[in-house]
């Protein structure tokens, strides 16, 4: 098998990128390889499933085989995979094996970094911090891009954003009338706010075939297709005759990127795991774009890369939640969105950045009024009313930066998983002064609610999943000092990029898949010169 | 590759079927739900398409649901012990056990909360307070400007 472009993972970079360059080349030979496969999306039994019982037909064994890792081994458990070091690091929930990636199951969020997270080293003194490559006005005109592409709704009014010449290409959505009493609590201590940007295509005066947000609140299982997932972007350009020379390849793990002559490579070598057979595909360029963790593996498994920084730097965002009650709620509150709507960047910003930004939002869940779980406990009619007026708990979510060290790394085991992968070993310990930051937020976040009238705030258990697993082939101006250039290519080789989170020197404290997106579309231009 | 297929026309033993009885039948229940937590503002009648709907794909799900629907009509079937068969699958406390390994417990788990379930999502949240207008499940319209599909905050600086 030849292509002149094979990409290895099928989530929402591999789509941007393939998606550019067949807006350029739109003839040109594209092979996705994907070691998972296809979900049934935009279907309204599964909807229904999921509206009833809660149950996602991806992460539960009674619909589909479950695309997420299995939790980590404990007695009387097989479970997969390993974490040590300290701080445990959820893989299980946090990405899925499947064709789209992680959009399948992601909520959207969609925020651009801030010109100072480009330039990390400016606030931190550990000396294997580094810059970005790239600077913020560079990736700007992607991040248009990226939101044009994902399918953004926000507002660019909204106090405390980076800067953009573009608007969003949809409306933002309302704040809820939910959200208006941590509006109260924020503006009672002078906490900047606004609008969740959030990739669910709104109504356009574009023309457009994307269906617009329904508002039914079940965004984990779009009936309408209306929230951006990666599969119903590939399933349109697979569908389209002017790109006839696409191919995605389900159930194909890549074991190997096969090293040529003089610093290239030839193409990969992958498993069918359907009829457990090996084949090649040759290819002028491979782009690895399997999220952090699976493209970090692949490169350690072909050796290629450098070794001092391939595996290290490992970082994601711990995200944490608080709740406190309210006893006499002076209306009827209850959750009307399947997604936040509001946000606070107030401490996303440079002088926060040394110990760490972080961002709050309302969290859809909140408040915690379960009319159907009232119905269902056998309560009548007025006492449903009653629970809905009294002891509400309201939430503010959010998720904190830390940063990578050298010796926070990912590694491959000998097993494999049961979609045929290595197994991954994180080794993770949270920094010692993590506890006083986290106190940091806890009091603000428990004057925000002092001042809404709500007590005995209550903290969750931090949760440290790796959706946002980033760093481990981080791009860096000199070869010595990451795994990939400015412009994703592995330093010292000709022909093999890395599109992942992984390339991402550091994260901030938001979201990672806007930027992504911006520098796969970036990525995408890049090749479109060389093809 | 998927347990159960959506799309599939769904496999029904001689001995086990659909009937327009037993579907009418399981609509009685859903009709009680609404008795019992009334809204002025909920047409029910316009829901019964959608019921249908929903008690075909559950069974395409998983064919166990003929097994639990036929369960809970024999529990709501008229008799001289109950004066108001629903009341007890609804309200007795003794329904809530889990895991449900009673009738009624099997009948209040599967059927009836799932049921509930669905009559709020197609519009009964309404019954506890009119102003409300959105609920996870309901089909609430565009968002636009001149109509947001939710109750939303006017944040007046």
């Amino acid at each position: 098998m030849k292509a002149n472009v094979v990409i290895i993972g099928s989530g929402v970079a591999a789509t941007a990128i393939a998606h550019k360059l067949l807006s350029i080349h739109p003839a040109i030979n594209i092979t996705i390889l994907e070691a998972g496969s296809k979900i049934k999306l935009k279907d309204f039994g599964l909807f229904q499933n999921y509206l009833i019982e809660g149950k996602l037909p991806f992460d539960n064994e009674f619909i589909y085989d479950s695309r997420a890792d299995r939790p980590y081994p404990i007695k009387d458990r097989k479970g997969e995979n390993d974490s040590y070091g300290g701080q445990e690091i959820l893989l299980a929930g946090s990405r899925l094996f499947a064709y789209g990636g992680s959009t399948t199951h992601w909520g959207g969020w969609s925020f651009r970094l801030k010109e100072e997270d480009f330039k990390l080293k400016s606030s931190r003194s550990e000396p294997w911090i580094i810059n970005w490559p790239v600077d913020y006005s560079e990736l700007e005109p992607f991040y248009d891009q990226a939101e044009e592409f994902i399918g953004v709704s926000g507002s660019r009014s909204d106090i405390g954003q980076p800067p953009a010449k573009s608007p969003y290409p949809y409306a933002a959505f309302p704040y809820t009338k939910e959200d208006g009493i941590i509006i109260r609590g924020f503006k009672a201590n002078g906490i900047s706010y606004g609008h969740l940007p959030i990739a669910r295509y709104g109504v356009s005066k574009k023309i457009s075939n994307r269906p617009p947000c329904q508002a039914t609140g079940t965004c984990k299982y779009c009936p309408f297709g209306s929230r951006f997932c990666a599969a119903n972007i590939l399933d349109e350009m697979i569908e389209d005759s002017k790109f006839s020379n696409l191919k995605i390849i389900e159930n194909a793990v890549v074991t190997k990127i096969n090293k040529g002559k003089q610093n290239t490579v030839t193409g990969v070598t992958y498993v069918n795991t359907l009829n457990n057979t090996e084949q090649n595909v040759l290819s002028d360029f491979v782009i690895v774009a399997a999220g952090a963790i699976e493209s970090t593996k692949l490169l350690l498994e072909s050796e290629i890369g450098n070794e001092k920084s391939l595996g290290k730097y490992f970082v994601t965002h711990p995200f944490f939640s608080y709740s406190a009650t309210i006893e006499k709620a002076d209306d009827l509150y209850q959750p009307q969105m399947g997604f936040p709507t509001l946000v606070s960047r107030h401490f996303d910003n440079l002088q926060e950045q040394a110990k760490g930004k972080f961002i709050l939002l309302h969290p859809s869940s909140s408040p915690s009024v379960r009319i159907a779980d009232y119905m269902c406990e056998g309560k009548p009619m007025e006492q449903v009313v009653g629970n809905m007026r009294s002891n509400i708990a309201f939430s503010i979510d959010g998720m904190v930066e830390v940063f990578g060290k050298p010796s926070f790394e990912i590694k491959r085991l000998r097993d494999k998983n049961r979609f045929g992968l290595h197994q991954t070993q994180i080794n993770y310990q949270a920094d010692s002064d993590f506890n006083d930051r986290m106190k940091d937020i806890s009091d603000v976040v428990g004057k925000v609610f002092t001042s809404i009238g709500a007590t005995g705030m209550r903290q969750q258990r931090i949760n440290w999943r790796a959706d946002h697993a980033a760093s481990t082939t981080r791009m860096s101006e000199y070869p010595e000092d990451g795994v990939v250039d400015r412009n994703l290519r592995v330093h010292n080789y000709h022909n093999v990029y890395i599109c992942s989170n992984s390339t991402f020197p550091n994260i901030g404290a938001v979201n990672p898949t806007l930027t992504l997106t911006a520098l796969a579309i970036r990525l995408g231009q890049h090749l479109s010169k060389l093809l | 590759m998927a347990k159960t297929d959506f799309e599939a026309k769904f496999w029904i033993d001689s001995n086990l079927e659909l009937t327009e009885n037993l579907t009418d039948d399981l609509w009685k229940i859903f009709l009680k739900i609404a008795e019992y937590w009334p809204s002025e503002d909920v047409n029910v009648s316009q829901m019964k398409s959608r019921f249908r709907i929903f008690i075909s794909n559950r069974i395409m799900a998983d064919s166990k649901y003929l097994f639990e629907y036929i369960n809970a009509l024999k529990l709501v079937r008229p008799n001289e012990q109950q004066t108001d068969p629903y009341r007890n699958l609804f309200f007795n406390p003794a329904a809530n056990v889990f895991p449900p390994n009673t009738p009624v417990a099997r009948a209040r788990q599967y059927v009836s909360n799932e049921f509930i379930k669905l009559y709020l999502s197609l519009g009964g949240f309404k019954a506890f307070d009119k102003s409300l207008k959105n609920y996870p499940g309901f089909i609430a319209g565009t968002n636009t400007e001149a109509s947001t599909p939710y109750i939303p905050f006017i944040d007046e600086g």
